[in-house]
């Protein structure tokens, strides 16, 4: 390879990118070492210079050499350096085999075409004659780019390369068509809507291809997203759910995030998928984990028994059925949350949490997972904290309130209050035990009087009072210390809580009225309205329970706080206990504990998704224009309730066995031709979809009209080599393959296809590989009752699937 | 699912960045600052607040019982705000003005970083910044802002493919070969593992060399036999997490396992690997000593590449090496093991104003094992005025050395070879600004130890066998196996 640039003159870009250590050479030293410091800081006259290489890239034959020139083009452009002048120039060099040019250049092009609509147009007929390469790889590059020019007035030629792409033969150029179509839909929707590519869509939900069929339920839901996302029915759920295990690790989320929508026909269905996708759980793939958590909770909702339903009484409720979910799932999670980076791990640490508001206990025996570790950045930390004050159960709590007494002396503030404030969330709770409360009131106690730590003693003051809220038996417990940590605590919640529990607990504090009037006698020193308004308040509350001691002072504070200017909330609140008092009704009021049982249940239907992160319902944080109701579909079944057969197609080959002899796969609706084979269009509508986006109802069992025929022992050249190879050669006849499978001695399909005439044909093909030979069980269903013609059919059949398998 | 996609350096200089998707009408190109710029600032300076929207539990805001206390006279509803300016680690999801929700990894002091305007479902976002990390790594070898700015035009390329309008497509390192025409740029590697003493205690990740064939700084095509060479690296690696109160007793312990593979194995062979036959999977309730034979781990998961076929019986797996570094499956324990390494602190107070601090490590592992860079840290109060460390090594003992580091308010005590069977004290005579109250007491500690521990592992599980499943003739991988224990959270209260 070349060691100098073609022109030693050219300065050399020197100066070190920042963060390189490198020791860059001196600039303009002609013989330099190819440097690779393509980020530099931007010189007057260097776009011209480039220019003028650029102009020697048509002469230069260094294939490398060339590609040295582009790099310096798109490094300039990376760093945010107008090189749009060079449009020209640049579209020159677009003619090239090396792709590795080709794709830069089409990097260029794509940032600059928006700015430079006139140029970028007269590039399209290259990249339209691109689209035709033989090579599937510049097809599908080419396709890329032309749609994501982001330019409007291109939609008349975008329009039929993508139609074209989408029947390509290479998988690549129809998933970057596929995708192409939601770009188009983003640009223009007008176009979009007549070039009507959702049938097609649709359709090629059943390409060979998994990560076409990814990318088409992704722009589905997209496009759909009004309605409330791709519209789903049995036939299709089933068919994709039947090859999850095709598709690759981020497609199989496509499939998974589907589910939740779908409501299963019966509850043997819901139970059939969650069996399908339990092995999921197994995998280090946590994106796929937590949709097929959230897949299994919206399919319990849906299975479960709900009160006031008049099923049998013996099913599973819908919280039972939870409850058994979160159980399946917990080490899974956990082993994630262990095993993960840190930035997943909080992520997780947060999934868990709202798993564990849903069903309380479960996680309670993996409280030491949820310990802190030295090691975890704080807002992990933070997150476990939290989460160990909701696993204390009575024989956990002891360990749990231990450990969080730890952390309440870390460097640490915040986390310093979080371990306080959990610590009283058991107590609150009651979730310790018996004795937990006080013991728990004790400790917050000691820590009011830790004056190192000034947070934690307010902290501890502002657990106390809630504490006091929930259990006002504890006052006895609490009150001793209080008039003296007035005295220390300076920060304004603590403060605020401290004198609110002098009011409360004013029965068993003597002196509580005369602390308190002290505090009032220096009103005007307080500049924070929550100590102000907590000062009011403790003192009614004290006032009822000390009258002759307290009406006065009450009265002065009553005439401070009205004439308070300072917050209106003050002002109104000293006015109506004024008012109040004057009327002398009955002083007990209401005290509400808040109840977020409803905004829990909001979250949990956003289940994996950023509402689990942030704790709030997606409006308040998402665009309207980006919010996506998804609906669950389908709204009718054509099966009954309660039918107690289950029809999902297991991929096992032995299972389907047994249901191949009671013909339940019908219920995939199968209507392809057979004999003639028209070529692959939008009118084949394999998965039932097209104007009636209901499934056609399956045939009714009863009427199965003919006897199975049973070929056996054909003699076979040659064995198959692998099952996708027979499917695919199977595929082009329209015969449809419902599970397949390899085992040591023979191939086994399962297969169908429909007659023109509306029957279906259900093929059992036993493949041995040796002797290689082939035993068919070919059973018809509805359709022509002609003996003669039916036989007719079967042979030509029976010929089609020899030739498939590689007769 | 996200609109952009960028690289910052550790001083928040874009390295790399795309953009998927510009909101209509706005042209919000890759290159357009400002947004990378507000963002890595609210990185670097985290004051525990996301800004955004309000009423969001992005601090603090402990829901149930504990929502009294945040009404609580109206003062708790901002406590947030108000209280919460001390800094943390940013997390890696939060919201930004500009109405997107920011999603980051770290990697190597890189911050790989995007943006979505959807509801996305964060684990899979952060799962995707997780893997276009690691097919970068695999790519060029090494993860280093050099080289990601000397390999710029290939990491473009790749994603190109990784993504298309902001969703993910080719993601495995193979399949995304058939798609890349770049050749990676070797970067030499940064002596920053230079702290190994011993070349084993190098793990699979320490080897850098591309998946690709690659051409060195100086533009020479390396050679291709050195890529070909057929080699696998398998690591068995154990993460400890111990807690130990001050009388040496083991308050809480969990091992995090993991098995973790580099392979350049011609051809792509399909591998065995067993592990011990009498695994058990589930917790460990009954008495561990009456099954001490029995390893039992609570749970463990697998890559989505392993075929399980043969593990419920025989505790074996199968599976096709994916290019590049791998994890085939973690494991997590909780059952009772022994400690490789035990602390007893011993804190005496010989005057008002000073203190002696010893602390007596010994190691429980056998006399051919060694902890290697061990390191040990011990807070001190804030008022501490002097300290004066004095070790008492075995012979043995490699690289010790104890101080006092007066910025940090703490006692560092390194060595750098910590041999099987042995005692190592420190004594430390501490002078404070004040007398020594409880209060004063309480800032000492936790001590905090580091270490790694070549060719050893906690845990009984072993790897029976790992073999090419084929028997091929002449062909014959290195293997380089290796066990290695590491400290996790290794921590001794006061």
């Amino acid at each position: 390879m070349a060691s100098t640039y073609p022109n030693t003159n050219m300065p050399v870009p020197g100066g070190p990118p920042p963060g390189t250590n490198g020791i860059p050479p001196p600039p303009g030293q002609p013989g330099q070492p190819r440097d690779e410091s393509y980020f530099t800081e931007s010189r007057k006259g260097e776009v011209n210079e480039l220019r003028q290489l650029l102009r020697t890239f048509g002469t230069e034959k260094d294939r490398n050499r060339k590609r040295d020139i582009m790099k310096k083009v798109i490094a300039y452009m990376t760093l945010g350096i107008d090189v749009s002048r060079l449009f020209t120039e640049m579209m020159l060099a677009i003619e090239t085999r090396d792709l590795v040019v080709k794709k830069m250049v089409y990097l260029f092009l794509c940032n600059y075409a928006e700015t430079h609509p006139d140029l970028a147009q007269m590039c399209t007929n290259t990249l339209v004659k691109d689209c035709g390469n033989e090579d599937p790889m510049v097809r599908g590059l080419a396709l890329r780019a032309l749609c994501s020019l982001r330019l409007p007035q291109m939609i008349e030629y975008t329009s039929e390369p993508l139609r074209k792409s989408l029947q390509d033969g290479h998988a690549y150029v129809r998933k970057t068509g596929v995708m192409g179509i939601l770009k188009m839909y983003h640009l223009n929707k007008e176009e979009f809507d007549k070039a009507s590519f959702n049938d097609i869509l649709y359709d090629m939900l059943r390409d060979p291809d998994s990560s076409v069929v990814t990318n088409c339920i992704l722009v589905l839901n997209e496009i759909m997203a009004d309605s409330g996302g791709m519209a789903l029915n049995r036939a299709v759920m089933l068919h994709l759910l039947n090859r999850i295990h095709e598709f690759s690790e981020f497609g199989i989320l496509s499939v998974l995030d589907l589910v939740p929508r779908y409501i299963p026909a019966n509850d043997e269905e819901g139970f059939q998928i969650m069996n399908l996708l339990d092995p999921v759980l197994r995998t280090a793939n946590a994106g796929a984990v937590v949709a097929t958590i959230r897949a299994f909770l919206s399919i319990a909702d849906a299975v479960g028994k709900r009160p006031g339903d008049d099923r049998d009484p013996d099913s599973p409720t819908v919280d039972d059925l939870k409850r058994q979910v979160v159980v399946r799932i917990k080490a899974p999670l956990v082993t994630l949350i262990a095993s993960s980076s840190n930035e997943l791990s909080y992520v997780l640490l947060k999934y868990a949490d709202q798993l564990i508001d849903l069903c309380p206990g479960i996680f309670d025996d993996e409280y030491r997972q949820f310990y802190v570790r030295f090691s975890d950045p704080t807002h992990i930390k933070h997150s476990k904290v939290r989460i160990l004050a909701k696993l204390a159960n009575p024989q956990t709590a002891p360990d749990i309130v231990s450990e969080l007494s730890e952390l309440i002396a870390t460097v640490d503030d915040t986390m310093g209050r979080i371990a306080v404030r959990s610590m009283a969330s058991i107590a609150i709770h009651d979730s310790g035990g018996e004795g937990a409360v006080e013991s728990i009131a004790r400790r917050l106690v000691e820590m009011l009087d830790l004056q190192g730590i000034p947070h934690v003693s307010s902290e501890a003051a502002v657990s106390l009072a809630s504490l006091v809220r929930r259990h006002p038996n504890i006052t006895t417990v609490i009150s001793a210390p209080l008039p003296r940590a007035l005295k220390y605590i300076t920060e304004p919640s603590g403060k605020a809580a401290l004198i609110f529990l002098l009011g409360e607990c004013g029965d068993s504090i003597v002196e509580a009225p005369y602390v308190l009037e002290k505090v009032i006698d220096s009103y005007e020193n307080i500049t924070d309205t929550g100590v102000k308004t907590a000062l009011l308040g403790a003192t009614v509350a004290l006032f009822f329970k000390r009258p002759p001691e307290v009406q006065l002072m009450l009265g002065r504070l009553l005439k401070k706080t009205t004439d308070d200017v300072s917050s209106q909330d003050l002002h109104d609140r000293a006015l109506f206990y004024y008012r109040l008092l004057r009327s002398s009704p009955d002083p007990t009021l209401a005290k509400a504990i808040d109840d977020d049982s409803e905004l829990r249940a909001a979250l949990m239907n956003e289940f994996n998704t950023l509402c689990t992160i942030y704790r709030c319902r997606a409006e308040n944080f998402i665009d309207e224009e980006n919010l996506v109701k998804f609906v669950k579909m389908p709204p009718e079944h054509p099966l009954p309730r309660d039918g107690n057969v289950a029809p999902i197609v297991d991929p096992g080959v032995n299972n389907l066995a047994d249901q191949f002899g009671n013909a339940s796969v019908t219920d995939v609706p199968a209507p392809a031709a057979v004999i003639s084979a028209p070529a692959y269009s939008a009118e084949v509508d394999l998965l039932g979809f097209g104007d009636d986006l209901a499934p056609s109802g399956p045939p009714p069992l009863s009427d199965t009209n003919a006897e199975a025929v049973v070929v056996s022992a054909l003699q076979m050249r040659t064995t198959p080599t692998s099952t996708d190879a027979v499917e695919s050669s199977l595929g082009t006849f329209h015969i449809f393959t419902m599970a397949s499978g390899e085992l040591p001695t023979e191939f086994k399909f399962f297969l169908y296809c429909q007659e023109e005439g509306g029957g279906y044909f259900l093929i059992q093909a036993v493949a041995q590989k040796a002797p290689p030979s082939l035993a068919l069980t070919i059973k018809p269903h509805g359709g022509d009752n002609d003996r003669n013609k039916r036989r007719e059919m079967i042979d030509q059949l029976i010929e089609l699937i020899k030739t498939s398998l590689g007769e | 699912m996200i609109v952009n996609f960028f690289i910052l350096s550790p001083r928040g200089d874009t390295v790399i960045a795309k953009t998927y998707r510009a909101k209509a009408g706005s042209s919000l190109l890759a290159h357009e600052r400002s947004h990378t710029e507000a963002f890595f600032r609210k990185v670097k300076f985290w004051d525990g607040v996301a800004p955004g929207t309000p009423g969001m539990d992005t601090t603090l805001g402990l829901t149930g019982g504990l929502s009294g206390a945040a009404g609580l006279q109206g003062s708790g509803g901002k406590w947030g705000e108000e209280k919460l300016e001390k800094k943390g680690d940013a997390p890696p999801v939060f919201v930004m003005p500009d109405g997107y929700s920011y999603m980051h990894i770290k990697r190597n002091g890189l911050i790989f970083g995007c943006a979505t305007e959807k509801n996305v479902s964060p684990v899979v976002v952060i799962e995707l910044l997780s893997k276009i990390a690691k097919v970068f790594k695999d790519y060029c070898g090494t993860l280093s802002e050099e080289s990601i700015r000397k390999n710029f035009i290939l990491l473009y390329e790749l994603l190109d493919e990784l993504l298309d309008y902001g969703y993910p497509q080719v993601t495995q390192t193979e399949n995304l070969k058939a798609f890349v025409y770049n050749e990676p740029i070797v970067v030499s590697k940064v002596a920053d593992t230079g702290k190994m003493i011993n070349p084993k205690t190098a793990n699979a990740s320490a080897v850098h060399k591309p998946v690709i064939s690659s051409v060195d700084a100086d533009g020479r095509k390396t050679s291709l036999s050195a890529n070909q060479k057929n080699e696998i690296f398998v690591d068995i690696l154990e993460r400890l997490n111990v807690v130990f109160s001050n009388n040496g007793y083991v308050l809480n312990s969990t091992i995090d396992g993991c098995i973790q593979m580099k392979s350049y194995l011609a051809g792509n062979p399909q591998l065995r690997l067993a592990l011990n036959e009498d695994l058990v999977i589930g917790k460990n309730n009954g008495s561990s000593s009456a099954y001490s034979t029995i390893t039992f781990v609570d749970d463990i998961n697998f890559n989505d590449c392993v075929n399980l076929s043969e593990w419920e019986n025989g505790r074996t797996l199968s599976f096709h090496p994916p290019d590049g570094e791998f994890v085939v499956l973690n494991y997590r324990m909780t059952g009772e093991f022994k400690a490789p390494f035990r602390i007893f602190p011993s804190i005496e107070e010989v005057e008002p104003n000073k203190l002696e601090i010893s602390v007596h490590i010994r190691a429980e592992i056998p006399d051919n094992h060694f902890g290697a860079n061990v390191s040990i840290e011990i807070p001190l109060p804030g008022i501490t005025t002097a300290a004066s460390c004095s070790v008492v090594s075995t012979p043995g003992a490699a690289g010790v050395h104890a101080e006092y580091v007066t910025k940090e308010k703490k006692i560092v005590w390194n060595l750098k070879k910590f041999p099987g069977c042995t005692e190592q004290t420190m004594r430390a005579k501490v002078s404070l600004g004040g007398p020594c109250t409880s209060q004063i007491r309480r800032e000492i500690g936790p001590i905090n130890m580091n270490f790694e521990i070549p060719m050893y592992n906690v845990s009984s599980l072993q790897v029976r066998y790992l073999k090419i499943a084929e028997n091929l003739p002449g062909y014959t991988p290195y293997r380089w196996v290796r066990y290695v224990t590491q400290s996790s959270s290794y921590v001794c209260r006061l």
